[in-house]
């Protein structure tokens, strides 16, 4: 008779359940490399939102660098002035 | 009808019986004040029974006599309706405003003046201000509509919803990309701003806009941007991104609101399910949005971060806007005045009601107070005005870089000599807003101008002089360090007591021992 804690049968070859088993235990991570992967996960959505965020200064910046370029580019003293004022006074 | 049943009504709140989870409403003297979830808003008692307590906004006002009825929302049926007295009053309790203005309870929790039993002439003023809105927004350069609840109240009643306190406008813009909707939305305000509207940014796409009615109040409107985002997805501030149809929006069919008609999404039927759920078409007076994470977290990075804390600095300042702005100059202005021979400008950033920057231009120094709240410097402002006083405001809100730069730069192509003074501001900012404030002083202060900084370095969260002044501590090293890697170099690092730090006499502090700020003098 074969033994409940024998994982082959008779003729040796490995019983459906253990080769389930074994063959999950291959695919599952070790608790380190879940661990690994865990952080990664974080490092990932870290990044993600990081460049998510990038949205919004680069609206920022294109925004005043827009307002600025042409009395800048036209040595427009006078323009650039105005320009400052009408863009500090406009924000809220 | 569900089964239900009120067991009991007290001071601390209501017990029901039944485990049906319906909408039901609270009603003094007949007026709904307060409608609330019989399974969701409540907590299960020891003998099995739900308990909603009273919430504290409206708890305060339980005090007198009153027939207090419990109705089921959706059947209209009584589960409880009662004479009942809380407190010592002999009176009958009044739900209302110091104007003697009803409130009731909105969605957000706040009591709130709602539309319930506000007549055609109550409402006109604020339909007269949406028309207004959408009309500036097209001159803009896009198409708005009602949204949220009031575009819920359009569709299903053709009225404004009796439970909401405030109408909402959105528009769907042609952009894909966040940047590019952000980049409209500024230029949005900045039109509307050229028109003489009033507005405050929340967030990259969200605006208010105040617009003064016929009486002289003043009302603002919430304006949230939305687009499609190239993916066959909807995103609409604040709540929105589900995959939707480009033709369910544009092109704007219309609606009716109070017999007036109003454009709306060709098929709104779409975003207020997308909204409200499907079950749009039944009242919920209690309804709470349950965003997914997914959106929250995305709507936050892209569009978000610019109004950390700001609720908290809006309630202070709403609190004190019809009172005069205190006298005595802070020990920091006095000493930048004492130091700083005829300077050309002195700025007091994050100046807060004005008081320094009155005294400092009183004192014959030209001097710009800038906050992020309008509100805040709007008495002081006004009084300035009327007098030749060399004193301006200005709105900057140091978690926007661009308000850094421009003020900044705007500041620092003064000629001659220019001097900043922030007093309590290094320690009212999250730490974003600090670096930006290092960039607004390198640049305000370039060739030699002086900063004068002080800041709370102890104690921490526990002081109630720092929480009511919704500062947190900040270390020396570590602002000395973001200064001199923008350039600055700093003259002298005091620390000082809580005698000099605006304590109010009379109260007892027991942090008073402890309590220290750090005073930095920076000159670029």
């Amino acid at each position: 008779m074969v033994s409940q804690a024998n994982p082959a049968d008779e003729s040796g070859a490995l019983r459906p359940v253990e080769k389930v088993k074994r063959a999950v235990r291959r695919n599952v991570a070790s608790g380190t490399e879940l661990e690994d992967l865990r952080a990664r996960v974080a490092e990932l959505e870290d990044a993600v939102a990081e460049c998510r965020r990038h949205h919004h200064r680069t609206a920022e910046l294109t925004d005043l660098v827009q307002a600025l370029l042409v009395p800048l580019a036209t040595r427009d003293e006078a323009a650039l002035q105005q320009v400052l004022r009408e863009y500090t006074d406009q924000l809220g | 009808m569900p089964d239900l049943a009120v067991v009991r009504v007290d001071e601390h709140g209501i017990t029901l019986r039944g485990s049906d989870d319906a909408v039901l409403d609270v009603l003094l003297d007949q007026r709904r004040i307060w409608s609330f979830w019989s399974v969701r808003d409540t907590e299960q008692t020891d003998g099995g029974d739900r308990f909603a307590a009273w919430p504290k906004p409206l708890a305060r006002y339980l005090d007198g006599t009153t027939r207090l009825t419990v109705r089921d929302h959706v059947s209209g049926t009584d589960l409880f309706d009662e004479e009942r007295s809380f407190g010592t009053s002999p009176d009958r309790i009044a739900v209302v405003d110091r104007r003697g203005v009803e409130l009731a309870m909105d969605k957000s929790g706040r009591m709130q003046v709602t539309f319930e039993g506000r007549t055609e002439r109550d409402v006109g003023p604020l339909l007269d201000s949406v028309e207004v809105v959408i009309e500036a927004l097209a001159s803009a350069g896009v198409e708005a509509f009602p949204a949220y609840g009031t575009l819920l109240g359009a569709v299903r009643d053709g009225a404004l919803i009796g439970h909401d306190s405030d109408a909402d406008l959105g528009y769907v813009s042609r952009h894909t990309h966040p940047a590019d909707v952000i980049l409209e939305s500024f230029a949005i305000q900045r039109h509307l701003a050229g028109m003489g509207f009033e507005v405050v940014r929340y967030s990259g796409g969200g605006i208010k806009v105040t617009v003064e009615e016929g009486d002289g109040g003043k009302r603002g409107l919430d304006v949230f941007s939305g687009y499609f985002d190239g993916e066959g997805r909807l995103v609409l501030l604040g709540e929105i991104r589900t995959p939707f149809e480009e033709h369910w929006i544009h092109p704007l069919g219309t609606t009716t609101l109070e017999g007036r008609t109003l454009p709306a999404p060709a098929e709104p039927d779409h975003l207020l399910e997308a909204t409200y759920g499907p079950g749009w078409r039944t009242p919920d007076p209690a309804f709470r949005f349950e965003t997914p994470a997914s959106t929250t977290t995305r709507l936050n990075d892209w569009f978000r971060g610019t109004s950390v804390g700001r609720a908290d600095w809006d309630r202070t300042y709403q609190r004190l806007r019809h009172r005069a702005a205190p006298r005595t100059p802070s020990p920091l202005a006095r000493m930048a005045l004492r130091r700083e021979e005829s300077p050309a400008l002195v700025v007091d950033a994050g100046c807060g009601r004005g008081t320094d920057a009155r005294f400092l231009a009183r004192r014959g120094a030209p001097a710009l107070g800038l906050d992020f709240s309008a509100r805040a410097f709007e008495l002081v402002a006004q009084e300035a005005a009327s007098t030749d006083l060399p004193l301006a405001f200005g709105s900057m809100n140091l978690l926007e870089l661009r308000h850094a730069l421009a003020w900044g730069a705007r500041v620092g192509a003064t000629p001659g000599h220019r001097v900043v003074v922030a007093r309590h501001l290094v320690d009212a900012l999250p730490r974003a807003g600090r670096e930006h404030l290092w960039r607004f002083l390198e640049l305000a202060c370039h060739s030699g101008g002086r900063a004068y900084l002080d800041f709370l370095v102890t104690p921490a969260a526990e002081d109630p002089w720092a929480r009511r002044s919704l500062l947190r501590t900040v270390s020396a090293a570590e602002v000395r360090a973001g200064i001199e890697a923008r350039g600055g170099r700093v003259l002298s690092q005091t620390r000082i007591g809580s005698d000099r730090m605006g304590v109010r006499t009379g109260r007892r502090d027991t942090f008073r021992a402890q309590r220290r700020a750090c005073r930095m003098v920076v000159e670029w």
